[in-house]
């Protein structure tokens, strides 16, 4: 049983104040829900999407490793390790972001390429060889593909605690909000017609009285 | 803007695609929550990215820890993105995205 709202007067004012709130509640009610909606099919969307990224991702690491190993077996664990200490640069990410129905989605713009070209990885290549170059390139791809990823996965997790917040909302009208003022109408309109009654009743009586009292 | 924890081989890996901030640490030889104070420290200098090796990641006080830094964090950064390491992925324990699925749906989907 819904609770009826405290504090309010049994009067045809409030009974009115009343059904406009509850036109409202279920208009929210409504229109929430088709949010709600559509950010599930949104949120199922980008997790369909991270689980093709995180794939992708993973595959390209698994042959970057592989390279790498190669590398480290021609070269020597020591010598690649020299090597990858000399390919430092600048990584430069620009932020933005999107909204989806009012959630921000991060979206990481690389401000320079990524894969360079062999000469631009900064060892020679005397003390160098092709698995190097290989096991780099595959990195360097792997490294553009993590960071479609992580925007990817940032998105989800907003969109997961909008779709939570969305239903949580849509339940309080539906089950607390809407029934509680359904509740509350249906009592004052009791309230309305037992004090007609009252009156009723009163009237008969005085009508007795006066008329008992002309005789 | 972008940083690494990884073990030998990723970190040589990320450093060789030109990663500048890359942590090395070897699986059983790091100190004690060594990971997790490097992780806090990351994310307090504001790194956009961090990558770290689901195998470390999947150790109870980093995965604490990076619970803790999503629950802070107030803009987009940093945001935390778990990699295998060359032994491949891990089988998780832990499914996230299904958790989430779950939590935003209400049922699980596969």
């Amino acid at each position: 049983m819904p609770e009826i709202i405290e504090g309010v007067s049994p009067t045809r004012m409030e009974l009115l104040r009343l059904s406009r709130r509850e036109k409202l509640a279920e208009k929210g009610h409504d229109l929430l829900r088709e949010k709600r909606d559509a950010l599930i099919a949104e949120f199922l969307d980008v997790v369909n999407e991270v689980k093709e990224a995180r794939k992708d991702v993973e595959a390209n690491l698994k042959e970057a490793f592989d390279f790498l190993i190669i590398a480290q077996a021609r070269l020597g664990v020591e010598q690649v390790r020299q090597l990858s200490l000399m390919t430092s640069r600048e990584i430069e990410l620009a932020f933005s972001s999107r909204g989806i129905m009012g959630v921000h989605v991060p979206i990481m713009e690389l401000e320079n390429e990524l894969v360079r070209k062999v000469t631009e990885r900064g060892y020679g290549f005397l003390e160098s060889s092709a698995a190097v170059d290989r096991s780099a390139k595959r990195f360097e791809e792997a490294l553009g593909k993590i960071i479609k990823l992580a925007e990817l996965e940032e998105a989800v997790r907003n969109l997961a605690v909008e779709v939570e917040k969305t239903k949580r909302r849509v339940n309080a009208l539906e089950y607390i909000m809407i029934p509680s003022l359904k509740a509350t109408r249906k009592y004052i309109r009791m309230r309305l017609e037992e004090m007609e009654r009252e009156n009723f009743t009163r009237l008969k009586k005085i009508k007795a009285m006066l008329e008992r009292r002309e005789r | 803007m972008i940083a690494v924890i990884g073990d030998p081989e990723t970190a040589m890996g990320f450093r060789l695609a030109g990663v500048k901030d890359v942590y090395e640490y070897e699986h059983g030889l790091e100190e004690e929550g060594e990971v997790a104070r490097m992780l806090d420290k990351l994310a307090k200098e504001e790194f956009a990215i961090i990558i770290i090796n689901e195998r470390f990641a999947a150790k109870a006080k980093n995965r604490d820890k990076i619970r803790e830094i999503n629950a802070k964090k107030r803009g987009v950064i940093p945001i935390i993105v778990e990699v295998p390491d060359k032994k491949g992925p891990m089988a998780k324990e832990i499914d996230e995205i299904g958790w989430l699925i779950k939590r935003a749906v209400g049922v699980a989907v596969k």
